[in-house]
């Protein structure tokens, strides 16, 4: 290289020698941004002309240049190309970047990976520093947003919750839905490990050691991974060395994390007025009484400044041979709701050798261990975190010194919240939440080992083959405690339980290559694969009730309880597979891919085990034809196409089996009938078809992605019910007859706005539009659900419910318009319905109804629009990055505002001061009126009514980061290569017309008492040797 | 062939290696993907040896005892048809109780339809008992064709099953038909009758033909049932320990059976 550039510069000075008469010299120095050093052998040219020179030793140079000449060049092996305007000044000091991505960019694929402008699927890729220094308690959920056709919704704050993924749409319509998750081609397990706190299997990852992530949406790149990729197959490629000298970086943030938003409670004074008309408007003698004390008892639950901080340290570098990379980690972060917090400590060691020619060692681990403290986040239950803060009685204490717990403990009623001064304890027998919280343990603690360790070997010229065993294991323990004194434990006077969950893997993979070019312009690549796996699932639980003390409270303590009990469980599936993939282009013009993979899933009956999975996709870059060439502005241009049938077996271990469980007979052990068998039962299949085009504008400035994805499923597992009389267990027996159809757009592209020597702009942005639609059902019947429905023809889970018109202005009463149109009022101190006639409302004579058969559909549960639109600006040392992200075209049953205006002796937020008074006063036309437990008749409690249902579009501002990396000249004495230092915010600003705390804590369609979600800000560093 | 040998073997001896694994693995057992369940236990081994063949009578009488009262996915659970809610439905029935309970209200005042979930699911368990009974009568019978258990054994299982059996669809008939003396000869509609194991697919395709059997019909079935039962069970004085108070006897089924004749009045022969 540098012998060409020589000659070229050589070339050039003749070239000057011999050119112009008008011309001027110029000198300068070219140094590397990365050490301030002179760069020798970096090119200078005039643009557009053939005069220029080559740097010298030192990164010197002086060159004459035309009068007329007005920009200039600076090239080097390696690292980006630099434009200068020639001024004035005869002195030009260039600095040169060295380039983000090496030459050929490439996308990991299933089993490989390919060169992005000869992939013919639709995969997107995020890099590992998109989302590096984030905090965050699993690196899943800073996906959101920066994939078109992904997305990614933490429904509520809770850390160790996972997040729910959908990859283009619904992937089951009954069964598991999570996308298969590999790292570094280790197939993971993923979801809940067990314990007694939530626990997300993908938390173990620490963030800082990827660095990429590709998602596999479209039918042709994940029909490699065949029964498996019906969800969309997420491949996570850890860090590995790169040559020269070992480098040492350092990363921390410090960081506090607060509720996005708390709910508007009433205070004590509107509570009092409040509760007491509900008790006299149904004739009843008032409850509340005093307002000195003024509690908001969510602030009590949930941390305003939750600590959160996050240490990593890596050392890497290769060798000719060797390439390493380790790393440790420490991350500690507390949620908003007490007790809520994860620690996690993590390792890892990538190092690949080649130990001869022919032969290449390595092995990827990471051991991880991580601690989940977890609460009573149940949202239908008496000691539920947010159920009950949003209750309490705001004129009430949480602390009381002259209680002996310390707690406010009703003094007469000892299993409630003290009542205060008012006449009667809260109702429903709440606790106090904050005693439970702070007293009941419910923790999970989980070591993770993942690795595999494989060899490559280059048999013969262009074949290569890799062998690779891996293993992925967690043993989790966990522990639950509940107080004997008050709370949950209460009834049963404590409760302990120590639990223990393992789930063990192994993987084996082969891949056999063949790669080569025929005749400068037939490249062929050929990968045969096979692949074994099995996994093992064993748990067993000690748990005792009665405890003798308060004082055994760490563990369970032999004789430290009365009523004891165990039991366990255990589980194992796995599959063995043969694929094989062809690829082949033509001078990178014309791509063909095709494969097939046989897989045997121990899942299903022997007949019916074996499925093969086919797929292929076809692409062609247009920009490289002939009479593309003319059409200068457009420097890459491919159009793509792709069909492929994949499978779902996220359908449990033994469906098909005819089972017998376990059933005692009072004290004899017995075993029964239990699960009727189907030796007809398949997986579910997805037909995934894409067609996309990937296009870049002026020099790769502007990029463009766009594709079209139909995803058609079929033979979706439902249970088809069975007559009674027939005595099956459960009365369904399970067979492949639903089908559902996702289809949708996805758009995304990025610009170079601005690069100048000083300045860089880019912006990107991306589109998704999703639908979906049920196609068949059993026997075309709907599932009903409590707020939604399933049903032929529209988009799965609806919102089903009654349509609520408002208040009647004359009486109070809630008003609902039935089936055929007609309206009837809710009578509310009779619980009857009633006829409403418009023209003389307070007219309730005339007897009405409200059935079942007047609910309608209320509207989507799932968003139809989403995506995500930011900017980063880089000027000198200075970072900048800020994202937004959008969704909506989707509604949700806002159940929680419909608790937050319970009519019982609780709290309310403060919509409930919208209610009807009398016809003088008839308040917001939407709130009826009070009535002391008139829940069920006048909120129509666990119903969905337009009453609640609200659209659940936004637009967030999800991150903003400041950064600033010190000038390398401060540093270099110092022995460091590079310092930044940054602050960042995540979940800002939101804009919703939402009346919840967040339209994405939703959990199909509805949201229900969950933790709000977090908003952190942190500060911290980076910090490299 | 020898020749090909020789000349793969010059080029590289390391083209064995993945032509080894593959070759070995296509020939390898399906060891890894042919796996039972551990939790439960499969229906081709429950009657494979005496000890679960016992086990299964023994969760046969579970149904008895308990049943579900809303969907298995998160179950709860009831005394139907034979247990403590049965008990109590039967006194709510009656007039001799005072109910204060709104969980009996229903039942108490009689206003039960056939969508009430204490009607719907005392119907749901019975015909579970039933398909247990069924599925032990035919099991037994297997395990005793292949000498798994002794004939004799077998009768006594099957003599059991057969008395719940007839118990079941008694106490069907008392809730779900008119009385036996509605019409001459009970002729008038009773409940379906099945005496085979719902457990494939083919007897659920069999089940769909069976429609509605008399009651004079059921109730000869039931005759028949507990006469086998009597003919089959031991006396209590012969069995020990619990089994006397928890498993059929002879006695039983002869009480039964006198409580059936009572049902039938008018046709008391004996």
């Amino acid at each position: 290289m540098k012998k060409v550039s020589l000659l070229l510069a050589f070339l050039c000075l003749i070239g000057l020698q011999l050119g112009f008469s008008q011309t001027r010299e110029i000198t300068g120095k070219v140094t590397s941004s990365e050490d301030g050093g002179g760069i020798p052998g970096a090119s200078i040219v005039v643009k557009g002309t053939t005069v220029g020179t080559i740097a010298d030793m030192d990164g010197q140079f002086r060159l004459k240049v035309p009068v007329a000449a007005k920009t200039l060049e600076v090239t080097f092996v390696g690292m980006e190309i630099q434009s200068i305007a020639l001024g004035s000044q005869s002195v030009y000091n260039v600095q040169l970047k060295p380039k983000d991505v090496s030459v050929e960019e490439v996308l990991v694929v299933g089993y490989g990976v390919q060169k992005k402008r000869e992939v013919t699927g639709a995969i997107s890729q995020v890099k590992g520093d998109a989302m590096a220094n984030l905090a965050t308690p699993s690196f899943e959920s800073q996906l959101a947003g920066r994939s078109a056709g992904v997305q990614i919704t933490a429904a509520t704050g809770v850390l160790g919750e996972a997040p729910r993924i959908r990859i283009r749409g619904i992937g089951s319509l009954s069964q598991g839905t999570y996308p298969l998750v590999v790292v570094d081609g280790m197939p993971i397990i993923t979801g809940d490990v067990g314990g007694d706190a939530s626990v997300n299997a993908m938390g173990d990852i620490n963030p800082a050691d990827i660095e990429s992530v590709e998602i596999l949406k479209d039918g042709s790149a994940t029909a490699i991974y065949g029964s498996r990729a019906a969800n969309g197959v997420i491949l996570i490629t850890t860090k590995k060395g790169t040559k020269g000298k070992a480098s040492v970086t350092y990363s921390d943030y410090f960081g506090v994390a607060s509720p996005v938003d708390l709910f508007k409670l009433l205070n004590s004074t509107d509570f009092v007025t409040i509760a007491n008309e509900k008790r006299t408007n149904h004739s009843q003698s008032i409850l509340a009484v005093g307002t000195d004390v003024n509690t908001d008892w969510q602030k009590a639950v949930l941390r305003q400044n939750a600590f959160q901080q996050d240490h990593n340290l890596s050392i890497s570098g290769a060798s000719d041979a060797t390439k390493y990379y380790f790393s440790a980690g420490y991350t500690t972060q507390e949620g908003v709701s007490r007790p809520n917090k994860m620690d996690r400590f993590t390792m890892r060691a990538n190092i690949d050798h080649k130990a001869y020619k022919w032969l290449t060692l390595g092995l990827n681990s990471a051991v991880t261990r991580s601690e989940y403290f977890g609460m009573n986040t149940g949202n239908n239950s008496l000691s539920g975190n947010i159920f009950s803060a949003i209750r309490q009685l705001p004129n009430t204490l949480v602390f009381d010194p002259t209680n002996p717990t310390g707690y406010n403990i009703d003094a007469i009623n000892p299993a409630i919240v003290g009542r205060g001064q008012n006449l009667q304890g809260i109702d429903d027998n709440l606790p106090n939440i904050r005693y439970t919280l702070d007293k009941n343990v419910q923790t999970s603690k989980i070591l993770g080992v993942t690795a595999s360790a494989y060899a490559l070997l280059t048999i013969a010229k262009d074949f290569t083959f890799k062998t690779q065993l891996g293993v992925d294991s967690k043993g989790t323990m966990g522990f639950q405690y509940w107080n004997p004194l008050h709370g949950d434990g209460r009834g049963s006077n404590g409760y302990i339980n120590n639990d223990y969950t393992t789930y063990l893997r192994w993987n084996w993979q082969n891949v056999l290559t063949y790669v080569k070019t025929f005749a400068d312009v037939h490249n062929v690549n050929v990968n045969l694969v096979n692949e074994f796996q099995q996994q093992t699932y064993n748990y067993f639980y000690g748990s005792g009730t009665n405890m003798s003390d308060a004082f055994f409270n760490k563990n369970l303590i032999s004789g430290s309880y009365g009523t004891q009990s165990s039991g366990g469980s255990m589980t194992q599936n796995g599959f063995n597979s043969l694929a094989a993939r062809v690829n082949y282009n033509y001078a990178g013009k014309y791509f063909f891919q095709a494969s097939v993979r046989r897989d045997g899933i121990s899942s299903l009956p022997k007949a019916n085990r074996f499925g093969y999975f086919p797929g292929a996709s076809v692409g062609w870059t247009l920009s490289k034809e002939s009479f593309m060439k003319d059409l200068k502005f457009i420097s890459d241009l491919k159009i793509r196409a792709s069909y492929a049938e994949v499978g779902n077996v996220n359908i449990g271990n033994y469906p098909y089996l005819g089972l017998y469980a376990n059933a005692k007979y009072a004290d004899y052990n017995g075993i029964a009938f239990a699960q009727m068998g189907n030796d007809q039962l398949k997986w579910e299949t997805s037909k995934k078809v894409d067609a996309g085009l990937d296009a870049s504008f002026v020099d790769n400035r502007y990029k463009f992605t766009f594709d079209y994805f139909v995803n058609n499923l079929d033979g979706q597992i439902l249970g088809v019910p069975t007559p009674p009389s027939f005595g099956i267990p459960g009365n369904t027996v399970a067979k492949n007859i639903g089908a559902l159809k996702n289809w949708g757009y996805e758009f995304s592209g990025e610009a170079l706005l601005i690069s100048s020597k000083d300045f860089r702009l880019t912006a990107d942005a991306n589109l998704s539009l999703v639908k979906d639609v049920v196609k068949t059902l059993v026997d075309h019947q709907d599932i009903i659900n409590t707020y939604t429905i399933i049903r032929e023809n529209v988009t799965y889970n609806t919102l089903f419910g009654y349509d609520y018109v408002g208040v009647n202005a004359a009486n109070g009463n809630p008003i609902y318009r039935k089936a055929d149109g007609t309206m009837v009022q809710g009578n509310i101190p009779t619980s009857t319905y009633k006829v409403y006639n418009a023209s003389n409302p307070s007219d309730i004579s005339v007897a009405g109804s409200l059935l079942s058969t007047d609910r309608k559909l209320l509207g989507s549960t799932i968003p139809t629009y989403f995506g995500s639109f930011g900017v980063k600006a880089e000027y000198k040392g200075f970072d900048f990055g800020l994202m937004f992200r959008y969704s909506g075209g989707n509604y949700v049953m806002n159940r929680t505002r419909m608790d937050l205006l319970n009519q019982k002796f609780q709290n309310n937020s403060t919509e409930i001061l919208g209610r009807w008074q009398s016809t003088t006063v008839p308040g917001d036309g939407w709130t009826p009126r009070l009535w002391y437990a008139g829940d069920t008749f006048v909120n129509l409690t666990d119903n969905a009514s337009t009453r609640w249902i609200e659209k659940g579009d936004f637009v967030k501002l999800q991150n903003l980061i400041i950064g600033y990396t010190l000038p390398k000249s401060l540093l270099s004495k110092a022995g460091i290569q590079n310092l930044r230092i940054f602050a960042q915010g995540q979940d800002l600003l939101k804009f919703t017309k939402y009346k919840g705390i967040d339209p994405e804590m939703e959990s199909g369609g509805v949201d229900y008492n969950g933790t709000p979600r977090q908003r952190v800000i942190t500060i911290g560093v980076n910090l490299k040797f | 062939m020898k020749n090909t040998f020789k000349i793969n073997l010059k080029t590289s001896k390391l083209l064995y290696v993945p032509v080894l694994v593959f070759l070995m693995l296509a020939y390898s057992c399906e060891k890894n993907i042919d796996l039972q369940p551990y939790n439960q236990v499969s229906e081709t081994a429950a009657f494979q040896t005496p000890a679960l063949v016992a086990l299964s009578v023994t969760g046969m009488y579970e149904a008895a005892e308990i049943g579900y009262y809303a969907n298995p996915v998160t179950p709860a659970y009831r005394g139907y048809p034979f247990g403590a809610a049965s008990v109590e439905q039967g006194d709510n029935r009656g007039e001799d109780v005072v109910n204060t309970a709104t969980f009996y209200q229903l039942t108490y005042t009689a206003t039960y339809s056939t969508s009430s979930a204490n009607n719907v699911n005392f119907w749901k368990d019975s015909y579970r008992l039933i398909n247990r009974c069924n599925i032990v009568i035919d099991g037994v019978k297997t395990a005793a064709t292949n000498k798994v258990i002794t004939d004799a054994q077998a009768a006594i299982y099957a003599g059991e099953a057969k008395l719940l059996r007839a118990m079941t669809y008694h106490e069907l008939l008392i809730h779900f038909a008119r009385p036996y003396k509605d019409t001459p000869g009970a002729t008038h509609m009773g409940v379906p009758y099945f005496d085979q194991p719902f457990t494939t697919a083919a007897a659920i395709t069999a089940g769909f033909a069976t429609g509605r059997s008399t009651v004079a019909d059921v109730y000869t079935k039931i005759l028949a049932d507990l006469d086998y039962a009597e003919a089959n069970l031991p006396l209590k004085a012969a069995m020990t320990g619990n089994a006397k108070i928890t498993r059929g006897t002879k006695g039983a089924a002869v009480a039964e059976k006198t409580r059936i004749y009572l049902h039938m009045c008018g046709t008391w022969t004996r």
